[in-house]
């Protein structure tokens, strides 16, 4: 049941200083993406295997390996979910975002290193989402570390793994009609 | 070796690797030690500084327990209280 | 208004707003509902051990609720009876016993009081504080039914079963679709500021609701059902407790109605062995294959067979969940993915994900869904917005009779009808208006509160 499975970056070397500068640009990047509503760039960030997963998180004894549920999640995502839930965005109808809301993605912490079977990269960054809907609500606020594996694609990069490790049990806001 | 406190004194055994067992009311560490003609099954407690090596007759005497014989010897939380001065 | 005035105007299918904000109505809520219905806690199968515990809420009272070491479920009061300290703070666990991290009371997982430091010092020992006599709180009244955990704060409640009444009918479509019953994974827990009474109404038989909240499913192609006019083919049916929404089926064969919403045969074989002939004959006959149903008060449970996969693949699942009131305007909402036991693992994972993808906190139906709920609640707390009464009378004629007939030969029990209407929320009212007006004082279900 417990512990869910996290890349480990045990005995990786860290990337030069180059690399971290352009997969922190690439984190950056993407949040500008979302940020702005353009879904269909986010997914080009995407390889066509994404593995994409936000596990529940429990309270726990601090004794314990992992707080993360294992095979209990808000998201479990692969290509064709993604897919969906943005083009759901895409019709007049998804109401949960329409008036959307104003979001901001602010990455920091951002750690990376080589993975071990060579061209990947593994980037470990601090994600705290703003998100603002109507005029009369609170904002919420989702506060979560993610760790990716960035696949070289031609010039750029690509994500093959997102695991969002969330950072509240119950979360405070309405509803996950976000990416993180 | 480690300098853990709670490991019993006994000379440079070898010993398996440990396994941690913990709720949110309890950590202890558990692994064999082999002594040089035998093994036994070590529990630690960190926290209390404590610890017991267990012969495979007294693990054995586990499988006939009863919760009831767990309850007693939780009578005290924490151990062994001194008397009252 | 007054409490009688309100619950007449929601008898009359008339709903003052005040009901879905009024933190004094909640505070009644509180007291003649929650404090003495069936609540649901949890799943066996989140507990299947000696010695697992999950901690759930009723309301704001926290319950341990734990297999002990001889396998029986228990539901403990998660406070010390010493100075009221929760014993247990992680949220799940496994113990045999249960030490208070005030000042380590222990209790084992049956709730009895094994030990305390300095007994006989502090307290003079059992003689003066006798623990055979003490023990952690037990819910007054504990019942399970097909797995499903639930308690009540009154002991003198009626019955699980008979609280439940014709609605265990429906409910076997869940949670029992063979002898092994389901097995639960979660819960996602979050927090929306929404009256818990507007999705236990929407759940129970808003069927109207579907074309046009959940336009943007149909129209990526997730989902074929809910089209306007399919989805008043469907039966709104209500029996007992509870009652919910369904769909129409193709064909007049069970399997081939099961294959449909993407069963394998398998499943359906066991299905048929587990299922009475009554039962089989919704599937059969109706044909209706039931979708979204609440248990009142706040036990929702959906059904739903998306297009999981690239390739077209419908796969089934199944969704429990409670709506757990925080206030008048918020509640938690507390949703587990169940799955028949004995369904091949292919099965499993592909319903996880079909689950997934339409309900939950991330869930493509449930997305648009909670925004409706926000919005009404954050509606009722106008003062103007209170002087109207909003309108559930949809099926009801103005002499007040209905204007469809019954399904005549409706198979299973309780009463249903085809065609749009609110006839399954007024029912959820009803009973809520019952409750309210019950004070508890000379009723067979009063007791000392």
């Amino acid at each position: 049941m417990r512990s869910a499975p996290l890349t480990s970056t045990e005995g990786l070397a860290r990337v030069t200083l180059e690399l971290h500068h352009e997969v922190t640009m690439f984190l950056y990047e993407e949040a500008e993406a979302l940020d702005n509503g353009r879904f269909r760039a986010w997914l080009d960030l995407l390889t066509e295997d994404i593995a994409y997963r936000m596990p529940i998180r429990v309270t726990a004894a601090h004794t314990l390996a992992d707080s993360l549920l294992d095979g209990a999640d808000h998201f479990h995502e692969d290509r064709y979910s993604l897919e969906k839930r943005v083009h759901r965005f895409e019709t007049d109808h998804a109401w949960t975002e329409d008036p959307p809301s104003r979001t901001r993605r602010f990455v920091s912490n951002v750690r990376a290193w080589t993975a071990a079977d060579g061209d990947d990269v593994i980037v470990k960054s601090y994600l705290l989402l703003f998100r603002s809907r109507g005029d009369v609500r609170e904002p919420d606020w989702v506060s979560a570390e993610r760790t990716d594996v960035l696949r070289r694609a031609g010039t750029r990069f690509q994500i093959a793994r997102r695991l969002i490790a969330v950072d509240e049990s119950v979360l405070r806001t309405q509803n996950l009609a976000v990416f993180l | 070796m480690s300098a853990d406190p709670a490991e019993p004194e006994s000379g440079d055994l070898a010993a398996g690797e440990y396994v941690e067992i913990a709720n949110e009311f309890a950590f202890v560490k558990v692994r064999t030690v082999h002594t040089r003609n035998g093994m036994r099954l070590e529990i630690t407690s960190p926290r209390l500084g404590r610890g017991i090596r267990l012969c495979p007759m007294e693990l054995e005497t586990l499988t006939w327990q009863t919760p009831e014989t767990f309850s007693g010897f939780l009578q005290t939380p924490h151990g062994p209280e001194p008397e009252a001065e | 208004m007054n409490l009688e005035s309100i619950v007449k105007a929601v008898n009359d299918g008339m709903i003052p707003p005040a009901i879905y904000s009024d933190e004094e109505i909640f505070r009644l809520e509180r007291e003649r509902i929650f404090g003495r219905s069936w609540m649901y806690l949890a799943h066996e199968s989140e507990i299947p051990e000696p010695g697992d515990y999950v901690v759930r809420r009723i309301v704001e009272d926290s319950f341990i609720v734990v297999r002990d070491e001889h396998g029986e479920v228990r539901v403990l009061a998660n406070v010390c009876l010493h100075r009221g300290m929760q014993v247990c703070r992680a949220e799940l666990g496994n113990a045999s016993h249960f030490r208070c991290p005030y000042h380590a009371w222990t209790y084992k997982n049956t709730g009895e009081l094994v030990g305390l430091p300095f007994h006989e010092d502090a307290f003079g020992g059992d003689a003066n504080l006798s623990r055979k006599e003490m023990a952690l709180m037990p819910a007054p009244r504990l019942a399970i039914h097909r797995g499903l955990i639930f308690a009540s704060l009154d002991e003198n409640a009626p019955p699980l079963e008979e609280h439940m009444g014709g609605f265990d009918y429906f409910l076997d479509f869940y949670v029992n679709q063979s002898e092994a019953g389901v097995e639960v994974r979660g819960p996602q827990r979050w927090i929306v500021d929404a009256n818990w009474k507007i999705g236990a109404e929407n759940f129970s038989g808003d069927s109207y609701h579907t074309p046009h909240t959940h336009a943007s499913v149909v129209e990526i192609g997730l989902f074929r059902e809910p089209k306007a006019n399919k989805r008043k083919e469907g039966a709104l049916y209500f029996a007992g407790g509870g009652g919910g929404t369904s769909y129409k089926l193709p064909e007049r064969d069970f399997a081939a109605n099961l294959a449909y919403v993407g069963y394998p045969p398998e499943m359906i074989e066991r299905m048929r062995a587990r299922w009475t002939t009554a039962q089989r004959a919704l599937i059969s006959d109706g044909p209706f294959m039931v979708s979204a149903a609440t248990l009142v008060p706040n036990l929702s449970l959906v059904h739903n067979w998306p297009v999981v996969n690239a390739e077209g693949q419908v796969v089934p699942f199944i969704s429990i969940r409670l709506w757990q009131p925080i206030s008048a305007t918020r509640t938690e909402v507390i949703s587990w993915f169940a799955v028949d036991k004995l369904a091949p693992a292919w099965f499993k994972e592909l319903s996880y994900k079909s689950y997934l993808m339409c309900f939950g906190s991330s869930g493509m139906f449930e997305q648009d869904d909670v925004e409706n709920f926000t919005s009404l609640t954050a509606v009722a707390k106008g003062q103007f917005a209170q002087r109207i009464l909003l309108n559930g009378r949809m099926g009801l004629a103005r002499d007040g009779s209905f204007l469809h007939e019954p399904i005549a030969d409706w198979p299973g029990p309780g009463r249903a009808f085809t065609g749009y209407g609110e006839y399954n929320q007024r029912e959820v009212l009803r009973r809520w208006g019952e409750w309210m007006l019950d004070t508890g004082g000379s009723g067979s279900n009063g007791s000392a509160r």
